[in-house]
């Protein structure tokens, strides 16, 4: 009988979990570099940090958004704007070139003018996805996590925005013996977060300064919470399973005392794992898409050199660096 | 520095340092002087052969095919190049060919003229030069082999074959049929004295009061000529180098050119002593079976098994170095790379970067079915790395207790190579393929296959896949379904080949079997002349006498004398990728989601999509068309179609079998042939433009696979690889980025696994970036040393034509 109504129990869940809808903005199968083996990658809409080097502007704000590639629109090179004609909000003009202006504050992201576009120059991220959906994409590459150790992955923007959603899909997937990672800026209220860790395999955080002001100026947010939540973490995870990541950006926060700050305090918690991520701007080309404008000047990328000092740096305080990408 | 000397010397085979080009300064300077070399066409042989075959009129085929070989390989011009050890060669010059007039002529004179400029494989040739070939050629107009064939083809093929332009069946009356790996290991353990010997034991034995025994008398007696012809020809290069020796200052060199002498004294003529006998061996009996018929295709066999132990004996005893095998076989390498083959200029479009198709196996299963990868499997892997020419081709045999550490080492290989080598083979699916559709094939033969060509399947000395190139265009046949036409006589056929009469989809698939049905065997019947032909005009008496069991049944290669046919004939199905596609997008367009007719999806075919006219417009429809899901993405219901178009004709195909037995094959590799093809064929359903590249082999088509690497995996294994007896090809770019660490290298062999897994038959991966490839089309001499591997074979890239370089660059890049 109590068997019974724990198997009930347990259906009901499933059922109830794989009915929960969230906003996810792309699912990246063959995903190497975020966890144990090949792995898919569920990202999701939505992030309660602004960092100003973000390179997922897409992923910023919580609701869908209309993308709009340049490189892929003929303007008055026969193409009559269709998109113009099929905008219900008016919000689509057309400059000297043929090329359409998106008014942002109009625009809806309702979709209307994709369709119509013959070079699929317009596009719209953040689809609105039940957890039943996300696990049959994510099943599709189980052959490939059973070969290589990999499995589901979720990133963003950040999936605590979307906490239930998330907790819903780790659980389905550990549930159905894939494994499950999480990345994650850690900016959400403990008892809320708590929750996710026991569904997870892996854990990556990022800390992206150590210094609360500085934190505040670049991310638009306070660290207290995250400082918080990873002095409690490991109450939860096993240090093997948790890496924590440093963004490194040029004359940001990688300074060789904001480094040595942020490894010493990631040591004295009782982590084992850093990783020191290089900047980078692939993500730059995507602002303009989304009417966006990237906040931080021309920066150069650290060379070879800043790398070892800062990997050396880490090094003291006993912490195994992760190159995932090097 | 001692210690350090003790560690290298301690360095296991499978932790050799594979990097920094070729092992020793005299492999650096033998590679140099190999690459300085242009491509260039030597006119002995067409004398040679002409004059030969003027004296024979009154000879069998067999006999006249013997003297021919007899006296190119008695006069023909042979060479040592300073500092090699390993010699043969197989044209008067490094890096040169020879012609076959008695194959096809009907192209050289016109063309000879042109061909040291045309923009694709153009060769070198001077004036004395063209002038004696060209004095050959009145003696060949009406004697060589294709206006042989052409009398025994029947008018209704001749006339409908190029009309359709669905197969193109001239490249195999080229040259020989090619297409096998020679029996090197018996040659090596027995001696070609053993053959003749075997020859005459049976030549005692016939009754030649029977009309069969007469003819095997002559095929034996054939046999033996060649053998002794290939010793003598091995003389010869003993008396060159006695004769260099005599006036070598350098002591050293001078040694080596004994050696070469007293090693060419011996064998091929008797059964190898050691490694360098051995591998002497190797590289003789592929030169000289190139200079009988200069097939195509013929691979060497599986050599990390064949020439093991030796190489093992030599080490243990101390008379050999692990440097010393590897300069050996780099010397080899240099040798098989040296092969090549004149084609016209018709077929450089269809196949271009001077291929030729030589591929060397390494690794897989023994045959009684254990791991068989061994050092020599290694060592194998690093001279291909560190020679890095474009052929012979390594290709990686894997099963399911392959190491992880073997496929590790693969894949960094490919990553250092970046041309695709090794190609990864899938010993659990090919060995099953062998058993399920080979007549009489045994567990351990199939467990030793060997690979040839691009993906297809041969053993070594015991059997040939046999005639392979004759392509079989998926679209092409798809236009004549919708235009209703019967290939046979070009009128409507009644059996529901009328589009205005399909109700549903399942009629588009009746008419598709219908069509299916007539070309399979009008295949069939256009391939028949071409095997009857080689068979009774142009036999190959030396490569058979050395292939079991030809010497005991008195037969041919080809006529049923080895020991497995398994594919004598060989369709190559080409662009199934678009045809997949096309028919997805006639079902989903047409019958499911009712947005066109298919009278108005047809016009927007006939018209290019550039019709503005009509609602609507052809570029509106041709997006509807680009929008619908595309094969390569793990989209089931697309996978599966393109699944049972090539279940369909492969199960036609396969119901035709030759007087001897050997079944029609199918494979899907065409090399770069989906680009002429495309030429050929209108605009499709998927959306593609008239005129531009099919779909290459069961890759996607260029670009269409936009989930990334394993969604394309799970829709490419998707197809039923086991059925095709002669299998596929899977390109799949990788950038190098993804291979960089322990971790990625684990993940490509994963990918690898688990495309196995799924039933896949052969994976190879290009690593290069596009901004390579686009630079290499802009400044082709800053990129010579760019190696890339263009379906199943592997070319420099500045040597392709522009058609396929922009293919290349078009494929998606899975860049990470």
């Amino acid at each position: 009988m109590l068997n019974q109504n724990a198997n009930r129990q347990g259906v009901n869940r499933h059922t109830r979990n794989r009915a929960l809808t969230g906003r996810v903005f792309n699912i990246q199968r063959y995903s190497i570099h975020d966890g144990e083996g090949i792995r898919t990658l569920v990202f999701l809409k939505g992030c309660p940090l602004a960092c100003l080097w973000c390179s997922n502007p897409e992923s910023q704000k919580a609701g869908p958004e209309l993308g709009f590639i340049r490189s892929a629109c003929k303007g008055d090179d026969g193409c009559d704007a269709p998109c113009v004609a099929a905008c219900p909000e008016d919000a689509i003009t057309l400059n000297v070139e043929g090329i359409p202006i998106i008014d942002r504050e109009r625009c809806t992201a309702c979709g209307e003018c994709v369709e119509p576009c013959l070079e699929d120059a317009l596009k719209i991220v953040g689809k609105q996805m039940s957890v039943a959906q996300v696990m049959d994409e994510v099943e599709k590459d189980r052959p490939f996590y059973r070969r290589s150790g990999g499995g589901m992955t979720l990133g963003g923007g950040d999936p605590l925005m979307q906490h239930q959603f998330s907790r819903a899909l780790l659980e389905e997937a550990q549930d159905a013996g894939i494994h499950t990672a999480l990345e994650t800026g850690a900016y959400l209220p403990w008892d809320d977060f708590e929750p996710l860790l026991h569904h997870l395999d892996q854990l990556y955080v990022d800390l992206k300064h150590r210094d609360d002001a500085q934190h505040r100026k670049l991310t638009g947010q306070s660290n207290t919470l995250i400082l918080s939540n990873l002095s409690r973490l490991l109450a939860v995870m096993d240090p093997k399973d948790v890496v924590i990541r440093l963004p490194l950006i040029p004359g940001c926060n990688d300074s060789t005392e904001n480094i040595l700050e942020s490894a010493r305090f990631v040591a004295e918690q009782g982590y084992k794992q850093i990783e020191l991520m290089p900047y980078h701007t692939f993500g730059v080309s995507k602002y303009p898409q989304y009417g966006m404008e990237y906040p931080l000047a021309e920066l150069a990328p650290q060379s070879a050199e800043d790398l070892a000092r800062l990997r050396q740096l880490v090094g003291r305080f006993g912490l195994t660096e992760i190159s995932a990408q090097a | 520095m001692l210690h350090e000397v003790e560690v290298n010397e301690e360095l296991a085979v499978e932790d050799r340092d594979m990097s920094g080009g070729p092992s020793t300064e005299r492999m650096e300077k033998l590679r140099e002087l190999y690459m300085s070399h242009s491509h260039t066409i030597c006119s002995e042989r067409s004398l040679l052969v002409t004059e030969s075959f003027k004296s024979t009129e009154s000879l069998p085929p067999v006999m006249r095919q013997a003297l021919a070989f007899e006296k190119v390989l008695s006069e023909m011009p042979i060479w040592i190049q300073p500092g090699e050890l390993i010699v043969a060669n197989i044209a008067s010059r490094p890096r040169g060919a020879f012609l076959f007039p008695e194959y096809d002529c009907s192209w050289i004179e016109p063309e000879l003229d042109t061909i040291s400029s045309r923009p694709t494989d153009p060769w070198n040739i001077a004036a004395e030069d063209k002038l004696a070939i060209v004095g050959c050629m009145s003696y060949w107009k009406d004697r060589n082999l294709k206006s042989l064939i052409n009398g025994i083809t029947p008018e209704v093929i001749k006339e409908f074959s190029m009309v359709t332009a669905f197969t193109l069946v001239d490249m195999a009356m080229e040259g020989g049929i090619g297409h096998l790996a020679p029996n090197i290991q018996d040659v090596i353990e027995i001696g070609l004295n053993g053959f003749i010997e075997r020859a005459e034991e049976h030549i005692s034995r016939l009754d030649l009061t029977r009309a069969e025994d007469r003819t095997k008398h002559q095929f034996l007696q054939a046999a033996i000529i060649c053998d002794k012809a290939v010793i003598k020809w091995a003389g010869r290069f003993a008396d060159l180098a006695r004769e260099q020796a005599a006036a070598e200052q350098d002591p050293q060199r001078k040694a080596e050119l004994e050696k070469i002498a007293e090693i060419c004294e011996w064998v091929p003529a008797n059964p190898a002593r050691d490694f360098r006998d051995a591998v002497q061996v190797a590289t003789m009996v592929m030169a000289s079976v190139q200079i009988e018929t200069n097939g195509v295709s013929i691979g060497t066999g599986r050599l990390d098994q064949c020439l093991l132990p030796y190489y093992r004996q030599d080490i243990e005893e101390g008379k050999l170095t692990v440097d010393e095998a590897v300069e050996l076989m780099e010397c080899m390498w240099l040798k098989f790379s040296e092969s090549n083959r004149v084609v016209p200029e018709y077929v450089c479009s269809n196949f271009s970067g001077y291929p030729f198709w030589i591929q060397m196996p390494i690794g897989g299963k023994t045959p009684d079915g254990l791991d068989a990868t061994n050092e020599l499997s290694f060592l194998f892997l690093e001279v291909s790395s560190r020679m890095h020419v474009a052929e012979p081709t390594v290709s990686a045999r894997v099963h399911n207790r392959t190491s992880e550490k073997f496929l590790i080492r693969c894949g960094e290989a490919v990553k250092s190579h970046g041309g695709g080598h090794p190609a990864m083979f899938n010993d659990e699916v090919i060995i099953p393929s062998q058993l399920a559709n080979v007549p009489n094939m045994t567990a351990e033969d199939a467990n030793d296959y060997s690979i040839i060509g691009c993906s297809e399947i041969a053993f070594a000395g015991r059997g040939t896949e046999g005639l392979a190139y004759q392509g079989v265009s998926g679209p092409r046949m798809f236009e004549l379904m919708l235009a209703n036409t019967n290939i046979w006589n070009g009128q409507p056929l009644d059996d529901g080949g009328d589009m205005l009469q399909w109700q549903n989809f399942d009629d588009v698939w009746a008419a598709y079997k219908v069509q299916a049905k007539q070309f399979a065997r009008f295949a069939f019947t256009q391939a028949l002349p071409l095997v009857e032909g080689h068979n009774t005009y142009r036999p190959s008496p030396y490569i058979s006498s050395i292939t079991r069991d030809c010497i005991g049944r008195g037969k041919g290669h080809y006529e049923g004398g080895a020991m497995y046919g398994n594919a004598t004939l060989n369709a190559c199905y080409i662009g199934i990728a678009t045809l997949g596609d096309s028919m997805m997008a006639l079902k989903k367009l047409v019958f499911d989601d009712k947005v066109l007719t298919i009278s108005q999806l047809v016009h927007a075919l006939d018209t290019n999509f550039e019709d503005e006219t009509t609602a609507p417009t052809g570029p509106e429809i041709q997006s509807l068309c680009k929008r619908v899901p595309k094969y390569g993405n793990d989209v089931p219901e697309v996978d599966l179609i393109a699944r049972e178009c090539l279940d369909i004709i492969v199960k036609e195909l396969r119901q035709y079998k030759t007087e001897f037995g050997a079944i029609y094959g199918t494979t899907v590799s065409p090399v770069t042939a989906h680009v002429g093809y495309g030429m050929l064929c209108g605009a499709t359903p998927d959306g593609r433009k008239a005129g531009t590249p099919l779909s290459d082999s069961v890759s996607p088509t260029q670009g269409a696979d936009v989930s990334g690497p394993t969604a394309s995996a799970k829709s490419v294994s998707s197809l039923a690889h086991v059925n095709l007896v002669q299998g596929t090809i899977y390109n799949m770019k990788m950038h190098p980025a993804s291979m960089n660490t322990k971790a990625g290298l684990r993940n490509w062999a994963n990918l690898v696994r688990t495309y196995f897994d799924l039933g896949g038959w052969e994976m190879q991966f290009n690593i290069v970036d596009a901004e390579t490839l686009k630079d290499a089309l802009e400044h082709p001499e800053e990129h010579r040393n760019l190696v890339v591997r263009v379906v199943g074979y592997s070319a420099f890239f500045v040597e392709l034509d522009r058609a396929t370089q922009i293919d290349i660059i078009a494929r998606t890049e899975h860049s990470f």
